[in-house]
């Protein structure tokens, strides 16, 4: 089942990326729910699936965008995602705060490695200013967009059995 | 431990992966992207149905019988406009030719109409839209693409399904342009900024949607000034509006003017689009 799910999510996450509007306010940057799906990986499930989401994830991305070279988007996901899995035990992997202060830290570096990749390949001539706007819209973007894709990867996961409660001393559910 | 070991053989899987992606020869680099694309095209069909049934519920001024027919008849008048456009071209070439040249009247162009189901590329790095018509309907990369306002960009990439529309406010863009009169205006330069819902961030960051630079400095210009496609470069027929001149102003070089460019479609809601097929005449008559 855990493919399936993994399919189900990096699907539906493509899709509401790619269809959602990106509004002036944050810079016109999408919403970056591939990468928030990522991170839900690195942080709550093990380091072969956040592989798999970041290669199928990252793929689908960058074909699906107009100019990034195939690859681009695998390659930074991959690193964010594996990074990611350093601090897993150092956080609450379950707290809201924990998904949102890591997508965001992670949606404005990406961002940031591909501007500076498009700019060199003279790619993009958006100003320094845009794109300096673009950062921030996409950190905040991914604040709140990160809590919820782990809600609901989350839900499902657990819908389907692929993780398990387990009693913690403080009563909370953690998966195991 | 084991499993460490097959995180280990993941990993090194997942580099060797990212190496061939990145090195990947362009024909299957584009293979990939169409089908890509093509898998994805009914979902996004649906979510772009859906988001436009949202907003249709929250707009007051909605006529069900009008919705029914507004493609049909958008694509009449773009048609028409189309022609209009193009015989003011052909005419002010006649007069500049006439003399020197046996000039043909230039073939009418087809128009193949399409619906918008992509907004925005997934990335945010570029302008586009994506339009539900591709290779199989006869879209090629580098046509024009129009609505019943004017132009609107050029198919930057096609697969089998869909197309991938490069606005012309993308920061890349870059068109030659003219005034009505004939003469050469210069080139329009995309800012890379969506219009028609830039307004929030003018609060903040003032962002002019697009330019006109190389403007001759002996042309007197004027704040409203329709500016069309010249034609040079071979990807946008001639003729066709772009828009008109906002606060034009001296280079900062001195050389030349330089002037903002309003748009003439807004293009803050577009649902229907027009790839004009340089290579088929039109309809002569329409129905």
């Amino acid at each position: 089942m855990n493919i399936v799910v993994m399919i189900l999510l990096i699907g539906g996450c493509v899709i509401a990326q790619g269809t959602l509007p990106q509004l002036a306010i944050f810079g016109y940057s999408p919403v970056p729910a591939v990468q928030a799906l990522v991170l839900y990986y690195a942080l709550v499930r093990k380091p072969w699936m956040l592989l798999v989401v970041a290669l199928g994830g990252g793929i689908l991305v960058d074909a699906l965008s107009v100019g990034v070279q195939i690859g681009v988007s695998t390659f930074c996901f991959a690193i964010a995602g594996v990074l990611a899995t350093q601090f897993r035990h150092l956080v609450f992997s379950d707290s809201i705060v924990t998904a949102a202060v890591f997508g965001a830290i992670a949606a404005m570096v990406i961002n940031v490695v591909i501007y500076i990749m498009l700019l060199n390949e003279g790619l993009t001539q958006i100003s320094i200013a845009a794109a300096g706007l673009k950062m921030v819209g996409v950190g905040v973007l991914a604040g709140v967009i990160s809590p919820l894709v782990f809600l609901i990867a989350r839900a499902l996961d657990r819908m389907v059995g692929n993780i398990e409660y387990q009693e913690e001393f403080d009563g909370e559910n953690q998966p195991i | 431990m084991a499993e460490r070991v097959n995180n280990r053989y993941i990993v090194g899987i997942v580099i060797v992966a990212v190496v061939v992606l990145l090195n990947l020869p362009v024909p299957t680099s584009n293979q990939l992207r169409s089908a890509s694309r093509d898998s994805i095209e009914p979902f996004e069909s649906v979510f772009s149905f859906l988001i436009h049934r949202v907003r249709d519920v929250f707009s007051s001024d909605i006529d069900n019988e009008a919705q029914t027919t507004v493609p049909g008849l958008q694509r009449q008048v773009a048609d028409l406009e189309q022609r209009m456009q193009t015989v003011r071209a052909l005419e002010q070439e006649n007069e500049e030719l006439r003399s020197s040249l046996s000039f043909q009247k230039r073939a009418r162009f087809e128009l193949i109409p399409c619906e918008v189901i992509g907004r925005d590329d997934i990335s945010g790095w570029w302008r586009t839209i994506r339009l539900n018509r591709g290779t199989r309907n006869g879209v090629s990369t580098n046509m024009a693409v129009v609505t019943v306002n004017g132009l609107i960009g050029r198919v930057h990439s096609v697969s089998r399904t869909t197309s991938d529309v490069l606005l012309i406010s993308d920061s890349t863009t870059r068109i030659s342009v003219k005034f009505p009169d004939g003469r050469l205006a210069g080139v329009l330069k995309g800012k890379g900024v969506s219009i028609g819902s830039e307004y929030p961030i003018e609060v903040l960051y003032p962002m002019s949607r697009m330019t006109v630079d190389f403007i001759d400095k002996r042309i007197e210009l004027k704040d409203g000034t329709e500016v069309y496609t010249s034609g040079l470069g071979g990807v946008y027929p001639p003729g066709v509006k772009v828009g008109v001149i906002r606060n034009p102003r001296l280079h900062d070089s001195a050389l030349f003017f330089s002037a903002d460019l309003a748009p003439s479609d807004p293009m803050n809601d577009l649902r229907f689009a027009f790839v004009v097929n340089p290579y088929t005449p039109g309809p002569e008559v329409i129905p």
